[in-house]
């Protein structure tokens, strides 16, 4: 035992030196569930509390391979849709008038293009036409990681293509990433890095996924997602995303229904 | 079993060397606040411009970095905060504009306080990340060119070293985008590459100008035999002098440049001891005629040597100098310009709107759109270089400083109405300033100006500002001031105030009358003594080459007859009689190169023998660290500075509580030791590698506020908690720090910003409880929680838990939860106000897998506020009762909903003898919550709900005693809901009894605690 115990040490100590990037990522998808299972995941749903400026507002979300796309929050004991999307038509619901307004064409064609990352962006990259490379390693407070670029699509900004790239950092241990870093395309913050840390690694099926997430910019926590709740492959009803009709009643009096909703 | 043994051995090896190896501690938990000021920029040294979009603009800065703007200038962000920050030259990749930048460090403005640079640097994504590419020993990148074919091929000007020879000067070439480097014209080890231009239409034709220069620390020489223009037509393999009609004899700095319309057409401002100023050529270089020779061209040719081109008209070109001058004739006459900060360095058009430009100058970058008529000033590049900075006793503290060419203010560390905005900055002093203090009693603020040309007394209550500064006495040489004048306050004497000359000069009346209490102290070398003769081709007798000066002067605090006195010269002199007797320390201390410049002597708060001495060589060439302490009056000396500090030093500060501990501002970042000097590390979170050129620790708060040179005042709030980071500790896999009980911040105020809004506003502390511990690892997999809880184990709140390897620190703002609120039409805002808990004991549960770790803390009111105890009691008393009625008002409306809902579900034949309950129950559910309207104008009448909240937000959002009305109104709104509530028993009893009667299921209700867990 001590012999296999030394052997992988050993093997641990070589291996880190002559990494590249799809090595990584096997490691990352065999110590998460492996590659088969995550590529059975279709939709995902995660329920739990959006964390910022001392405010917990539940959540919940749901994302498909289809391009479906939920974000709903519980204000104040009311379901208010920031976003449903059934992969043409965007739309949220106006916080001052609590009707359902559509989404600028921008953001639609942007969000089209996020299809891509469900589950995982970094899943059959090169299939997705997105470009993956090892681009170096870093400590991430004070722990070590492989720095990833990703490449994927350009997006959209007032009327402007733009590159979109992320890193993405991975413990260099576990495999997972522990921090994902872009730079905000646009505003007065256009050209600062925003983080987003990844912890608290759990089961949700099949899957190991973080289980909460936490923005910070310049080093302060703008805002923490802690997920009570992940559902694969959810029975969910598409019918929530359809935009409502103008002389349909608001959305917030129409139930919305979500398979195994937390409450 | 040999290779087990052999395995055994090597891993056993592999730990003995680890356990050796000292490894910094991650202390990210441990951020720099920037407080600006943004009243004033700093030094800008080069603009650069997207060729295609408009609203792309990279800034670079003598000491803060490189700066972006994506609209067109109205913000900038920093974006080179990894690397040093003193920045030459800016580069845009012309094939891939959106992705690739380029960054050649070192400023080329060769002034005395420059810093030096760190290589060049390559971006592929727009400035986001960088990536070193060599040339790290070259101090001073003048200029890049990327090929406009190949973008793997870069030409490369540089400089050099500013204070002593170098063989990295020169034209460099690269092939394979920065791999490898070849150079490709070098002159000498004296003379470097002040520009080099590229002709647009063919990249094998270039023109390269070099400068021979030198300074040291007494004089500064520009120009010599070996300062030319040259031309190459072969991409560098052949170079030949071009200087056909310029001025016979030694040349200076000639600045260069080419009008993009007509690329032949070229334009040069060239020093010399004749016939300087601005020559043309239209033939390529070939031939030259001299053109002007205005002051505004010849000003300070080592500051000012740019040049820049309309891109449409090939005879509008503007000259960088004291204001600038632009000519719209080809460069016969010029016209001064004006109407920004002076010292202008650099300026860029629009390469599509000509009329659109930016300029860069001492004092920050400034935006035209009609080509130079009016400006905008940018408010948002925050890169003031402090000299020297000082903090006062008040709560909370004021910093005061001095800026190079920015003049000397204070400000205070935080203000209530959302942080330190530029208008919280005083002015206290023109010119360049340096050292600022505050009267320890007095409303006097102290202030100077360049090589003691102005020390200024100001009584901020009278309004009287009056220069009290040394004159030289009957029978004194003439008084040597440097540039950055040694003034220094007593720690002992309140009124007493000292300045050194090449004497020391003390005042026991703030400044009234003065007498010397030594003799010449420096070497008063008279090699050394060279300022009126400084500048070489231009004279250059601004003061800042005054050398065998006092530079640094230190009353101890423990013994106001023990003054110790360094010298930029080298000398380290202490009297411990009050000035009677000097002895130069200089000799004892080991391994001190002659004469370096003695930069900060500190006297330690601990022990009257104890000092410490930062010595700087890098103006003799030498960027080494040089940090020493005595523990007897300097007979011996200790070299504290390790190689864990990577280059040279100008700052150190004590720790107020702990000796061991210690700062050192270097050139490039802080250093902090825990173990008195044996190991040090960079503390880097949002305190990039500036120089660092003065520190001061608050001892109330234990705040570290570090004076940069070109990135304004930094403060380190909570830098106090690295003490508790011993070795035993760091063995443990969790361990929560001790912390001194924690106010509750009871101030508010008004934000009172309004069209300034892209003006940069310096963040203010958290006054949140900082609940801080240390992980000896990252928690990556599995729950972790962090819990407060009250002393009776009630939860109070869950916080999240952050969970890097090493320091973190998570905030507490002392509040709850936010009470649940019944369901309504609308939103009630006020009701997101969580209570703020009660001054006292709280216990924190920090749960990581199965282990569970416990520390109590303590919350405490605050004592500057003057809220009885009795008005805190009755605040806290009446939000909690409003509190608990809005959840109870909840739990009603739930209720009564549940029971609309099962009658609303009812077939129709079972609706008829609940019908009039059902609407007496809706009657009273619309006297509960708002049933319709939105949430801005088209808001309905406020119901019982929308009052009870906004009540609540009014008593809960203050800290004292409510007003009698508020009191009054809840008790109205109290009855209300009591009797809303007898109400509601009545008709759920009679509806409950008619489903009895009929033997129909129960409508099912949560209990309370049940529906507030939901």
């Amino acid at each position: 035992m001590k012999n296999v115990l030394l052997v992988l040490l050993l093997f641990a100590g070589i291996g880190a030196f002559g990494q590249n990037v799809d090595e990584i990522l096997n490691h990352y998808f065999e110590n998460t569930g492996g590659k088969d299972n995550w590529k059975k995941v279709k939709g995902v749903k995660s329920i739990g509390v959006m964390k910022m400026q001392g405010m917990e507002i539940p959540f919940e979300g749901y994302q498909s391979t289809n391009g479906e796309m939920l974000q709903e929050a519980d204000f104040q004991g009311k379901k208010m849709i920031f976003l449903a999307f059934d992969g043409k038509v965007a739309w949220g619901v106006n916080f001052m008038t609590m009707k359902a307004e559509k989404k600028d064409n921008e953001m639609v064609e942007n969000l089209k293009k996020q299809v891509k990352d469900v589950p995982s962006p970094f899943l059959d990259y090169k299939e997705k036409g997105y470009l993956v490379s090892l681009d170096g390693e870093k400590e991430i407070d004070g722990t070590p990681t492989y720095r990833v670029k990703l490449e994927k699509d350009s997006i959209k900004i007032d009327g402007k293509m733009i590159p979109s790239v992320e890193y993405y950092y991975f413990d260099k241990e576990n495999y997972v990433p522990i921090m994902k870093e872009s730079s905000i395309p646009v505003g007065p913050m256009a050209g600062q890095k925003a983080e987003t840390y990844f912890g608290n690694y759990q089961e949700a099926g099949d899957l190991f996924m973080p289980y909460e997430m936490t923005s910070k910019m310049n080093g302060n926590v703008v805002q923490s997602m802690v997920m009570n709740k992940f559902e694969i492959n959810p029975e969910f009803d598409t019918s929530v995303l359809k935009f409502p009709e103008e002389d349909a009643k608001s959305p917030e009096e129409k139930p919305v229904k979500m398979q195994g909703a937390g409450k | 079993m040999n290779k087990l043994i052999f395995s055994s051995c090597l891993i056993f090896l592999i730990f003995n060397v680890y356990a050796q190896e000292y490894k910094p501690i991650q202390l990210d938990a441990i951020q720099g606040r920037h407080i600006g000021p943004a009243i004033t920029s700093g030094r800008i040294t080069d603009i650069e411009l997207h060729p295609n979009k408009s609203n792309i603009v990279f800034v670079g800065t003598a000491g803060g970095g490189v700066w972006k703007s994506s609209d067109a200038g109205l913000n900038f962000s920093p974006v080179f905060d990894e690397y040093c920050q003193s920045i030459g030259t800016i580069a845009i990749d012309p094939i891939n504009p959106d992705g690739v930048v380029w960054v050649g460090t070192g400023e080329t403005w060769t002034r005395n306080s420059t810093s030096v640079g760190c290589g060049i640097f390559k971006s592929e994504d727009g400035g986001v990340k960088w990536k070193n590419m060599g040339l790290e020993n070259t101090e001073r990148i003048s200029s890049i060119h990327i090929s406009r074919k190949d973008p793997n091929v870069l030409f490369v000007g540089v400089l050099g070293a500013l204070w002593g020879d170098s063989k990295e000067r020169g034209v460099y070439k690269t092939i394979n985008g920065g791999k490898s480097w070849k150079k490709i014209l070098f002159i000498n080890e004296r003379t470097g590459c002040s520009d080099l231009i590229v002709d647009p239409r063919d990249e094998n034709i270039m023109y390269a100008s070099f400068w021979e220069f030198r300074r040291q620390p007494w004089s500064f020489v520009s120009g010599g035999e070996s300062s030319a223009l040259y031309k190459t037509i072969d991409g560098g393999q052949h170079w030949k002098k071009i200087q056909n009609g310029f001025p016979k004899g030694d040349l200076g700095r000639i600045a260069i440049a080419y009008a993009p319309s007509q690329p032949d057409r070229l334009y040069a401002v060239v020093e010399a001891k004749k016939r300087a100023g601005m020559y043309r050529s239209d033939d390529a270089g070939e031939h030259w005629r001299f053109m002007n020779g205005d002051f505004a061209l010849t000003v300070r040719p080592f500051y000012f040597a740019r040049i820049a081109v309309d891109p449409i008209d090939p005879d509008v070109v503007i000259k960088a100098g004291l204001m600038g001058a632009i000519s719209r004739d080809g460069g016969a006459t010029f016209k001064p310009m004006g109407g920004f900060h002076s010292d202008l360095h650099d300026i860029v058009f629009n390469p599509k709107y000509p009329d659109m430009i930016y300029i860069g100058t001492d004092g920050g970058v400034y935006r035209s759109l009609n080509k130079g008529g009016s400006y905008d000033f940018v408010d948002n590049i925050p890169v003031g270089q402090f000299y020297q900075i000082s903090i006062d006793d008040a709560t909370p503290f004021n910093v005061y400083g001095g800026l190079q060419d920015n003049g000397s203010w204070f400000a205070p560390s935080e203000a209530l109405d959302g942080g330190v905005s530029a208008r919280k900055w005083t002015g206290v002093g023109y010119g360049d300033g340096f050292r600022v203090f505050k009267h320890k009693t007095r409303p006097i603020i102290y202030s100077e100006m360049q090589s003691g040309e102005g020390v200024w007394r100001y009584n901020m209550k009278y309004g009287d500002i009056k220069v009290v500064k040394p004159y030289s006495g009957p029978n004194d040489p003439k008084l040597r001031f440097n540039w950055n004048g040694a003034l220094a306050l007593s720690p002992n004497h309140p009124d007493r105030l000292y300045i050194g000359s090449q004497f020391l000069h003390v005042s026991e009346d703030r400044g009234d009358t003065w007498r010397k209490l030594s003799g010449d102290l420096t070497t008063n070398d008279p090699a050394k003594l060279k300022q009126d003769n400084s500048g070489g081709l231009s004279l250059d007798n601004s003061g800042a080459e005054n050398h065998c000066t006092i530079f640094t002067i230190e009353e101890s605090p423990l013994n106001d007859k023990v003054i110790w006195v360094g010298t930029d010269d080298g000398n380290l002199q202490l009297t411990r009689d009050g000035g009677k007797t000097w002895t130069n320390l200089v000799d004892n201390i080991p391994g001190l190169p002659p004469h370096i410049w003695c930069y900060q002597v500190l006297a330690s708060k601990f022990e009257e023998g104890t000092a410490y001495v930062v010595y700087d060589g890098h103006t003799l060439n030498d960027k080494k660290p040089y940090l020493y302490k005595t523990t007897d009056f300097g007979r011996h000396w200790r070299a504290l500075a390790t190689e864990d500090i990577k280059t040279f030093l100008r700052s150190v500060a004590e720790d107020v509580h702990n000796p061991n501990v210690l700062y050192v501002g270097s050139e490039m970042g802080l250093y902090i030791t825990l173990d008195g000097g044996a190991h040090w590390q960079r503390i880097k979170k949002n305190v990039p590698p500036v120089a660092i050129h003065a520190i001061v620790q608050d001892p109330k708060t234990g705040a570290l506020v570090l004076g940069t040179h070109g990135r304004g005042v930094i403060i380190l709030d909570d830098i106090g908690l690295v003490q508790q980071l011993t070795d035993e500790v760091r063995q443990e896999d969790v361990h929560f720090f001790d912390t001194s009980p924690f106010i509750m911040h009871e101030k508010s105020a008004f934000y009172t910003g309004g069209n300034d809004r892209t003006s940069f506003v310096g963040s203010n502390p958290r006054h949140d409880a900082k609940i801080a511990y240390y992980l000896k690892k990252r928690h990556l997999f599995g729950k972790m929680n962090l819990t407060v809880f009250d002393m009776n184990d009630k939860e109070i709140v869950k916080l999240t838990p952050l969970k890097s390897k090493g320091l973190n620190i998570v905030y507490w703002n002392y509040r709850m939860k936010a009470p649940k609120v019944a369901k309504g039409k609308t939103f009630v805002f006020n009701s997101l106000t969580a209570p703020r808990v009660k001054a006292g004991r709280y216990k924190l549960v920090l749960t990581k897998g199965k282990k569970r770790y416990e520390k109590e803390i303590e919350v405490k009111y605050d004592p500057r506020s003057n809220y009885s105890k009795e008005d805190r009691s009755i605040q806290y008393e009446k939000t909690m009762k409003l509190y608990d009625m809005q959840q109870e008002l909840a739990f009603l409306v739930y209720e009564i909903d549940a029971y609309r809902d099962y009658y609303a579900a009812l077939p129709q034949e079972k609706k008829a003898p609940l019908q009039v309950l059902e609407q007496k129950m809706k009657e009273l559910h619309d006297r509960l919550v708002v049933t319709k309207g939105d949430n801005y104008v088209g808001q309905a009448e406020p119901q019982l709900r929308e009052k009870l909240s906004k009540l609540y937000g009014d008593i809960a959002n203050y800290f004292g005693r409510p007003t009698g009305e508020q009191l009054n109104n809840l008790n109205k709104l109290e009855a209300t809901f009591t009797k809303s509530q007898s109400i509601w028993k009545g008709l759920s009893s009679k509806f409950d009894g008619i489903l009895s009667k009929n033997q129909w299921e129960s409508v099912k209700i949560r209990s309370y605690e049940a529906y507030l867990k939901a």
